[in-house]
């Protein structure tokens, strides 16, 4: 009987987790700690940081057998074996299906667009170009990180980290990146997400560096009222525009434009109560928790993870300066009718973005208010990132 | 060469990117100014409409003011025959009356026309 006793705690102490457990295993579980206290303690983007922080957690304790990355191998036929991954799966690996098969991005974005107001934009179509330049941080990050001897799909998934959008981050990484690949989702989910939260730290050193006090007290007039119907042809004119130009952006594009027609109709109220909250909060959780689940330490604990970090920084600071220096122009090239500080809003990291270039504008003079008309170029830039993102699942 | 290759290839996909991206949104730029003229000239069209029917408006209340002339004829008849009588009077008390002012008894819109207050008075008077 004792022999039967002792076989039973050996079998269990080999079966259980400490077994298990490695120095790899214990350093990730302490970083899942550091995102979750940033999360909490610090509110960097808690609503997606703390399900992916919490998801790195349950991936890396041992034997979880939450997520298995070798289920999303792509076969011959070059598609996910589906059905092996709902007979074989765990909780986590059924819930990563959504962002592997790109369901939850657009999604998010049907959230997104129904929060969104473009009437600045509407009113201010020039806005649009201060969005365009700032996605110039993605493309020259492209550049960056094929200097450092990264695939395509790696540099193209680091690269959409500029863009300051998560769920663009994630659908482009999800379709570009194979499970060979140095890095993956989490591990670009993980980088936006944080960069995203560091936003108000990131671009006001980079903005005043860029402008001079007159250009940064630069008054802009009024922006005139948009009617109801302009709001909504408008989600419909981009809808059709940008499907037509860039056939991979569609998901996004029209996902974004159909929350928004949704509420400027004024006629879904009760579609516009869903999307907006049920919808977006069961999505941004499934999302987080299974994004979360791929940063195995395989994937965080190597030179590529540091590489991600480095670049991703890079994406976003060259991105604002972009921006900027488009303000500039446009400063000149209106006598001075522009601010240069709402170029930085460009990034779409809405409504941060927009904030920061009021609070930076608010330190020159404290009555200017700077806000609404940043929030044109705030908005423009989801709409340019996800165009750009369309152009790099088209080419890669 | 493999380097060379993979750069040219980097370069390609930066280009087209930036093209691409700034093509969409210009196109966007224009779709939507237009748009944006459009509902403005509406506006200036209907603020235009809006401001002819105010400029009615004051020209109806003129019109009232244009029936006063003949409320003022009707007066100066009033007022010579005001001046006729206190005349009279003149003569018959042997002072000498001079007439400074001329005002009407009501708020200046008589409720009954001057003429025919005088014709009831003068019905009525047996009674």
């Amino acid at each position: 009987m004792f022999e039967i006793f002792k076989d039973a705690i050996v079998s269990l102490a080999e079966t259980s987790g400490f077994a298990g457990l490695d120095w790899k295993a214990i350093v990730m579980i302490l970083i899942s700690f550091v995102f979750m206290y940033l999360a909490i303690a610090k509110n960097f983007e808690p609503l997606l940081l703390l399900p992916i922080s919490f998801g790195m957690l349950l991936t890396n304790l041992p034997f979880s057998g939450l997520y298995n990355p070798d289920l999303f191998i792509i076969n011959e036929e070059g598609h996910i074996d589906v059905l092996n991954v709902l007979t074989n799966g765990g909780l986590l690996d059924l819930l990563y299906l959504g962002v592997k098969l790109q369901v939850y991005p657009p999604l998010i974005f049907l959230g997104i667009g129904c929060m969104t107001d473009f009437s600045p934009l509407i009113a201010n179509p020039k806005s649009f170009l201060l969005g365009a330049a700032a996605q110039a941080g993605i493309f020259i990050t492209f550049i960056g990180a094929a200097l450092l001897g990264m695939s395509a799909t790696e540099a193209g998934s680091i690269a959409i980290i500029g863009g300051a959008d998560g769920p663009t981050a994630i659908y482009v990484s999800s379709r570009l990146l194979k499970p060979t690949d140095n890095i993956n989702t989490g591990t670009i989910a993980l980088a936006a997400y944080t960069y995203m939260a560091l936003v108000p730290i990131i671009q006001p050193p980079i903005m005043k560096l860029l402008t001079t006090k007159k250009e940064r007290g630069v008054v802009m007039e009024q922006l005139r009222t948009v009617s109801k119907t302009e709001k909504i042809i408008f989600p419909i004119a981009v809808t059709v525009v940008i499907s037509l130009l860039v056939p991979s952006a569609t998901p996004l594009v029209g996902m974004l434009m159909l929350g928004n027609l949704l509420k400027e109709s004024g006629v879904c109220n009760r579609l516009v109560d869903t999307a907006q909250n049920a919808l977006m909060n069961i999505v941004t959780i499934f999302l987080g928790v299974s994004v979360g689940a791929t940063t195995q330490a395989d994937k965080i604990l190597n030179l590529s993870f540091a590489k991600v970090i480095i670049l991703g920084v890079i994406a976003f600071g060259i991105g604002t300066a972009a921006g900027v220096l488009f303000g500039k122009l446009m400063y000149v090239a209106t006598k001075g009718k522009v601010n240069p500080l709402i170029g930085s809003a460009g990034v779409s990291a809405v409504p941060m973005a927009a904030r920061v270039s009021q609070k930076v504008g608010a330190q020159e003079n404290p009555t200017n208010f700077l806000l609404m008309h940043a929030m044109g170029p705030n908005v423009a830039g989801v709409i340019g990132s996800a165009v750009a993102a369309g152009v790099l699942l088209s080419i890669i | 060469m493999e380097m060379q290759m993979e750069l040219s290839y980097v370069f390609a996909v930066v280009i087209t990117g930036l093209v691409v991206v700034f093509l969409g949104l210009v196109l966007l730029i224009a779709f939507i100014s237009l748009i944006g003229a459009f509902f403005k000239k509406a506006d200036q069209n209907k603020k235009a409409a809006k401001s002819e029917k105010s400029d009615a408006a004051p020209a109806q209340k003129t019109a009232p003011a244009a029936v006063k002339p003949v409320q003022a004829a009707d007066d100066d008849e009033v007022i010579a025959v005001i001046s006729a009588a206190v005349a009279m009077m003149s003569e018959t008390d042997g002072t000498v009356y001079r007439i400074k002012s001329v005002r009407a008894a009501s708020n200046g819109v008589p409720a009954r026309n001057a003429w025919a207050s005088a014709g009831l008075r003068e019905s009525t008077n047996p009674f």
